[in-house]
């Protein structure tokens, strides 16, 4: 599973598995390292914005 | 076709089930890992949010006007609302008024599957103050995900214990 390539959609049926209890390892390593991902994104985000002040 | 007498499974079959076993504890092996990871991720968040000025003002200048145009990601200028970055920056908001500690119940992943459909409706994290309960979203599914996986450890033990003819009380 290519976390980079993964859709909204997928992302969201994913999750709702996991709530389901229904989810496959590979999805619920794949939503993680999806949401490692969205984290450091928004964290090297803030710190240029941080810097640019 | 190898028997083992022990056990009374043919040899390639014990050796399937091993395979499957090994295949499963090593994603939960990962899967620990990825989790680890995001928790510090968050931690470290956190401490971003703490060196731009603490959540009030990280709020502040995320929630102004200007603070939907005109900032950069990657040298980009970002101009539009209704794009991933635009969804980004609302989850960074949602972020910025967790405060890393007690999990909510798995009924708020909901806000999650929401926010992943923030590009074709942006307004959603507009209403309701949902993104206080986003940033909570993360820390309940990634606690989800680890309970899986101690269930599953659990059950993989309780196995192995049978396979060795162990009583389960000793």
């Amino acid at each position: 599973m290519d976390i980079q390539n993964m859709t909204k959609e997928e992302i969201k049926s994913i999750t709702e598995k996991i709530t389901n209890n229904t989810s496959t390892q590979e999805e619920e390593l794949a939503l993680l390292k999806f949401l490692n991902k969205e984290v450091n994104e928004i964290s090297t985000f803030i710190r240029e914005v941080a810097n640019k002040e | 076709m190898k028997f083992n007498f022990e056990k009374n499974i043919p040899v390639s079959k014990q050796e399937d089930i091993n395979l499957s076993e090994q295949t499963s504890e090593q994603f939960d092996a990962d899967i620990l890992q990825e989790s680890k990871k995001l928790e510090i991720n968050l931690q470290k968040l956190n401490e971003e949010i703490n060196v731009f000025g603490g959540k009030e003002k990280f709020q502040k200048e995320f929630s102004s006007d200007s603070g939907t145009s005109g900032m950069t990601k990657g040298g980009e200028e970002i101009h539009e609302e209704n794009s991933l970055s635009y969804y980004q920056k609302e989850l960074a908001k949602a972020l910025a008024v967790f405060s890393g500690g007690s999990a909510v119940g798995a009924t708020s992943l909901y806000y999650l599957t929401e926010a992943f459909n923030l590009h074709s409706d942006p307004t959603i994290l507009g209403l309701a103050g949902s993104a206080t309960v986003l940033g909570s979203a993360i820390m309940s599914i990634n606690l989800l995900i680890k309970s899986k996986v101690h269930a599953r450890e659990a059950k993989r033990m309780e196995l192995k214990m049978k396979m060795t003819d162990t009583p389960l009380n000793y």
